[in-house]
């Protein structure tokens, strides 16, 4: 046997599990929200090759040792951050008005998830081991500080495409590694403290009108306070659809492709726009399939978080552990905010569901994030419960 | 540095599971405990209720000959929201959250500036969702120009509720409304109608009596009536003659259609079962005699005459028989909306024929020498002679007579129409007698025959003087002279002439002149107006010996040797009459002409009168050539028709009217008038005070050179001027109707 077999039967089957049973319902959730709208009958069978893609990604990420990242984060994130630059002045508008793809040909990349990917590596790196190359990254202040940087710069520059939504997965990954990435809790408490001071002060000043009516709106909505005509006109159109369409579904919901409904007429079928592939695709999922439909794959996503923290537990050093906690928060980040948004919950910001929208690019990163997690679980130690020595490459460089 | 992981990792944990939690709590919430709110929140189909409008009621004549009826008219007509609306859904599902819609910049004044002002381009989405689905169907509009866009336009600015549908048109066939039906499933806002439209079954006919109907204005129907309908059509209303007037008893009553939205907001179907049928409203039924109205236009057409008008009154009642004006129009140009060339000949046209002469206001010259006599009767003055020398002086004025008559009773006074024995007998009857008579008689004041286009006329009594002219004199000879032959201030309708004329002839019972016989549900009677009195001459003191002398005096006038209308003489027939000429200045359009208004007013038979007639020739040359003649033709043929004789009653074409001077009116097929009209002491120019030219409701300035003098009397200044009355009011108040008036089908 081969050290590579070796390593390929050591994945964590599990995950993988996890992963196929999301992906393949995700498939079939596509298949259903792009039913009877002409121009999207082949997004199901697009998304089954991305998959494919994805996965080569996947066991490629699985396989090699993530201590490599070291140095290829580093390049990577200079990389990414160029690409979210460029993006400003060779990007393609997409159709609301952002400007977040580049265009390759016939590929179409989006920087901003390349550069969360590379944002996680860094952010790992400076939190779980810059501090063993150099004596001053002990301060955590000094981590935070460069940590912040590493991460300011790029959610800013993603927030002017604008794409509210990457740029607000930038925050809970950050606030994740923080935690876990052995910050004292009194910086914490600080940083939590800061934020909302400065809070009201973006509201007032920072948020144009239209954008404090749209969060005035989702209070309403959130409350379930009455709308006007102006607000379900405008700003809460969607929205109460989405609410109509979610509360109608029920227990049991419309059936695949709406089929309990006369004539297949659901709400996703006549109101939703053509985002119903991918922002949307929750709220579709409820509307379809119900309350327990919709338990389950809540149930699966919290089952794939819980295995990859399981994963944290094991990991080999801090760096690993850190990479595994970037993804996950990551991840709930994009599962909570997308679902959250199909519930009105949380603002709508247009973040994909992971596994299930329909997505080729994100698919692809998503995929090779899971695969870092793998790498991290594949080049773990043997024995968690046994304190690691502080430092753990001796330990490494057996195998 | 010891990493202390564990308790982050499970921190960690713990804010992912807070995570799902939250979710499944939220969802929970949404979808078990909030269930039923939603369900009942699913936009699904829609009942609208629709307002069809109620079928208007016909107008017949006396004789139940239907004048006025309805036609199906097959439309289109758009609701203009439901067009945004659907056009919102689409762009939110192309564009996005964020969707914009197209815009429209117009300018506006607004507080005196002319401003840019931004609104939805409704015409590049109305072309977009409406014309061009409907090009494909070939059921487009061919002549859908930017004039017809920006109509559109101003529909959708001035209706921003969407309640009031767009009439995109009128003019479809059957087949193409029926093809229209079963395609127009997928246009949502896009509605085909059946409407009952009205139709003047004999085109110029009667057109000044029944007047039109135009499209429902609902800017004039109160906002609860429209927001009880989710789709409003309103009812054709009457805007001139009866259907203004009569309009409460010829509207329909409202039927109710249930139609079938689906969620998108597409016109799917009707709910056949909830269908309310629009009721008809009454029929009205006129006292107008078709045959007689039919004679008196013949008459005025046959003559030749430009402009002019024929009263027709019974003297029993009071009924009005017929009621004709020249030039006329057809108001079937008027529904459901004129065209705007039409429009321009109707009013380029110098002649005004939306003009109901027959109830417009003018000097009446000579004929008002009746009503003077009344009011002698009344001030016992009857017995009055006076000696005719030519002419009186009045402030050193001299007013003059047409000849030199010598002594002459009231009778004789009639019948040469001698001004000297007026001047005379109308100060002695004095200004106060002549205001109280004249009321009576329905002079000065509005009849209240149900036209709202009547004019009130000028009865210059004291009190009227003291409120119109309250620097001159009432108590002047020379004021009550000018009045005694009907100058002076003096205005009069035929129809009041026609009136007065009814109340000699019946021996001094005023009857309020009206059009309205019966109403009538089907053949059930609803409501039969009986004759109203206005006042009984009786109690004035004019007792019927002392109105047998005014009728013996028009006996005379047609009968008598001397009499100034022998020529309207009827062989077998006594009737009595009056003629009057009146020359007067008018403004057309910016010039001013000088022409004779000529008049006949009559009654016959002598004895048990049916008739009493007025009739006035603008532009004529004496009453006793142009007027009486008409009368004749109208007195001989609308008595033969108990005889047997026959009119058969057809569609009329419009008449333009002239301004041609008319010397003699003949018939081409009757026998000329052999008794001249020369020998006729009969004259319009009375004299009149040098000084002043004033006229009451315009000023026309009158330069003694620009009067064309007759007969050698150059000495006077005619006083009044004829006021043409204001047309009947088609093209009114609102913005924008305009526009909607002059849509070109």
């Amino acid at each position: 046997m081969t050290p590579l077999f070796r390593k390929f039967l050591g994945l964590n089957w599990v995950i993988f599990a996890n992963i196929i049973i999301l992906i393949t319902f995700g498939v079939y959730a596509i298949y259903n929200a792009a039913d009877g709208r002409p121009g999207f009958e082949k997004q199901w069978s697009d998304q089954v090759i991305w998959t494919c893609i994805g996965l080569v990604g996947f066991f490629v990420a699985s396989l090699i040792d993530y201590k490599w990242l070291r140095f290829v984060a580093w390049p990577m994130y200079i990389v990414a951050l160029g690409g979210v630059i460029l993006v400003k002045y060779i990007g393609t508008d997409n159709d609301v008005g952002a400007r977040s793809w580049i265009r390759f040909g016939g590929l179409s990349i989006q920087p901003s998830q390349l550069m969360i990917l590379a944002g996680i590596a860094v952010l790992a790196i400076v939190f779980g081991d810059l501090q063993r190359w150099a004596r001053v990254f002990r301060s955590p202040a000094l981590r935070i500080v460069l940590g912040g940087i590493l991460t300011v710069v790029p959610m800013v520059l993603i927030l002017k495409e604008p794409d509210l939504g990457s740029a607000a997965v930038w925050g809970p990954m950050f606030c994740g590694m923080l935690l876990v990435g052995s910050i004292p809790f009194r910086y914490l408490i600080a940083l939590v403290l800061l934020v909302l001071t400065v809070l009201p002060l973006a509201y007032s000043f920072g948020l144009k009108e239209y954008q404090q009516n749209r969060i005035i709106v989702f209070r309403k909505m959130l409350l379930n306070e009455p709308l006007t005509r102006e607000d379900l006109r405008g700003d809460a159109w969607t929205q109460n659809y989405l609410q109509i369409a979610v509360g109608s579904g029920g227990m049991e919901g419309k059936g695949p492709l709406s089929r309990k409904v006369l004539n297949q007429k659901s709400i996703h079928r006549t109101f939703f726009p053509h985002e119903a592939i991918n922002d949307f695709i929750s709220g579709v999922i409820c509307e379809e399939f119900g309350f327990r439909g919709m338990l389950l794959l809540i149930s699966a996503f919290s089952m794939l978080m819980f295995q990859c923290i399981f994963v944290a537990f094991y990991a080999r050093d801090q760096m690993g552990r850190l990479l595994v906690v970037g993804v996950v928060a990551t991840m709930m980040t994009y599962i909570f905010m997308n679902i959250g948004m199909n519930l009105l919950m949380v603002p709508i910001t247009g973040l994909p569901l992971p596994f299930i929208s329909y997505g080729g690019t994100f698919m692809i990163v998503v995929l090779f994030m899971f695969g870092i997690v793998q790498s991290v679980w594949v080049h773990r130690n043997i024995s968690p419960t046994q304190p690691m020595p502080e430092d753990s490459r001796s330990l490494a460089k057996e195998e | 540095m010891v990493v202390k992981y564990k308790f982050r990792l499970y921190l960690f944990s713990l804010l992912v599971l807070t995570g799902f939690v939250s979710l499944v709590a939220r969802l929970h919430y949404l979808q078990i405990v909030k269930h039923d709110e939603y369900v009942k929140r699913v936009p699904g189909e829609r009942k609208l209720r629709a307002r069809v409008p109620g079928v208007r009621g016909e107008i017949k004549d006396r004789n139940g000959i239907v004048l006025a009826a309805n036609k199906p008219s097959f439309e289109v007509r758009v609701n203009l929201f439901d067009v945004v609306e659907e056009k919102r859904r689409l762009e939110r599902i192309r564009q996005g959250k964020d969707f914009k819609l197209p815009k429209y910049v117009y300018q506006e004044k607004d507080g005196g500036f002319l401003r840019n002002k931004s609104e939805i381009d409704i015409a590049a989405i109305f072309d977009e969702l409406v014309s061009q689905p409907l090009k494909q169907m070939g059921l487009a509009r061919p002549d859908y120009d930017e004039k017809e866009l920006e109509k559109l336009r101003i529909h959708f600015r001035t209706n921003p509720g969407g309640a009031v549908p767009w009439v995109y048109r009128t003019d479809l066939t059957f087949e193409e409304f029926s093809r229209f039906a079963e395609n127009n499933l997928q246009l949502p806002g896009v509605f085909p109608e059946v409407r009952p439209m009205r139709q003047y079954l004999y085109e110029a006919f009667a057109c000044h009596i029944l007047g039109y109907v135009r499209l429902p204005d609902e800017q004039l129907t109160p906002k609860e009536e429209r927001d009880k309908w989710d789709y409003f059509v309103g009812d054709d209303f009457g805007v001139a003659g009866v259907e203004k007037t009569l309009d409460s008893y010829m509207r329909g009553v409202p039927g109710v259609r249930m139609m079938l939205r689906n969620e998108k907001g597409a016109y799917v179907g009707e709910i056949e079962e909830e269908y309310v049928p629009p009721k008809k409203g009454n029929d009205v039924c006129l006292t107008i005699d078709a045959r007689i109205q039919m004679i008196a236009e013949r008459a005025l057409r046959e003559s030749g005459i430009g402009r002019g008008a024929v009263a027709v009154i019974q003297p029993a009642t009071g009924e009005v028989l017929a009621m004709a004006s020249i030039p006329n129009y057809d108001p079937n140009k008027f529904v459901p909306q004129i065209d705007a060339e039409d429009w321009n000949v109707i009013r380029d046209n110098e002649a005004n024929p939306m003009m109901n002469r027959a109830i417009g206001k003018y000097v009446p010259g000579s004929i008002y020498k009746i009503a003077i006599s009344i009011a002698g009767c009344a001030a016992n003055k009857q017995g009055m002679h006076a000696t005719c020398t030519g002419s009186r002086s009045y402030g050193g004025t001299s007013m003059a007579c047409m000849g030199t008559h010598g002594t002459l009773s009231l009778t004789d006074g009639i019948m040469r129409s001698c001004n000297c024995f007026f001047f005379d007998y109308g100060n002695a009857t004095g200004i106060e007698t002549y205001g109280k008579v004249g009321n009576i008689l329905g002079l000065g004041r509005k009849t209240g025959i149900e036209l709202d286009e009547e004019s009130a006329g000028n009865l210059p009594s004291r009190p009227w003087m003291q409120l119109n002219h309250p620097g001159e004199n009432w108590r002047s000879q020379g004021l009550m002279a000018n009045s005694s032959i009907g100058q002076g201030y003096v205005l009069v309708t035929p129809l009041q002439m026609a009136s007065v004329t009814a109340i000699v002839a019946n021996g001094g019972r005023a009857y309020v002149p009206h059009l309205l016989k019966r109403v009538m549900r089907g053949d059930l009677l609803v409501e039969e107006p009986p004759p109203r009195l206005s006042g009984d001459l009786a109690a004035a003191g004019v007792t019927p010996e002392k109105m047998e002398l005014v009728r013996k005096g028009m006996w005379k006038v047609v009968q008598g040797d001397g009499g100034t209308a022998r020529g309207a003489a009827i062989e077998n027939i006594e009737i009595g009459g009056k003629t009057g000429t009146a020359d007067v200045l008018y403004k057309v359009g910016k010039r001013t002409i000088q022409e004779n208004n000529t008049w006949f007013i009559s009654f016959a038979p002598f004895e048990n009168p049916k008739l009493a007639v007025c009739t006035l020739v603008q532009g004529g040359h004496r009453g006793g050539s142009s007027a009486a003649p008409v009368v004749k033709r109208v007195i001989e043929q609308s008595l033969a028709l108990e005889q047997g004789y026959s009119v058969a009653v057809a569609p009329a074409k419009e008449i333009k009217g002239h301004f041609n001077f008319v010397e003699r009116v003949s018939f081409p097929d009757d026998k000329p008038l052999l008794v001249a009209s020369g020998d006729e002491a009969d004259t319009g120019n009375a004299g009149g005070r040098a000084n002043s030219v004033q006229t009451e409701d315009r000023q026309i300035k009158v330069d003694e050179s620009m009067i064309r003098r007759r007969g050698g009397t150059s000495r006077a200044v005619p006083r009044a001027r004829p006021v043409e009355q204001a047309p009947p009011p088609p093209p009114p108040q609102r913005p924008g109707f305009f526009q909607r008036l002059f849509r070109s089908r």
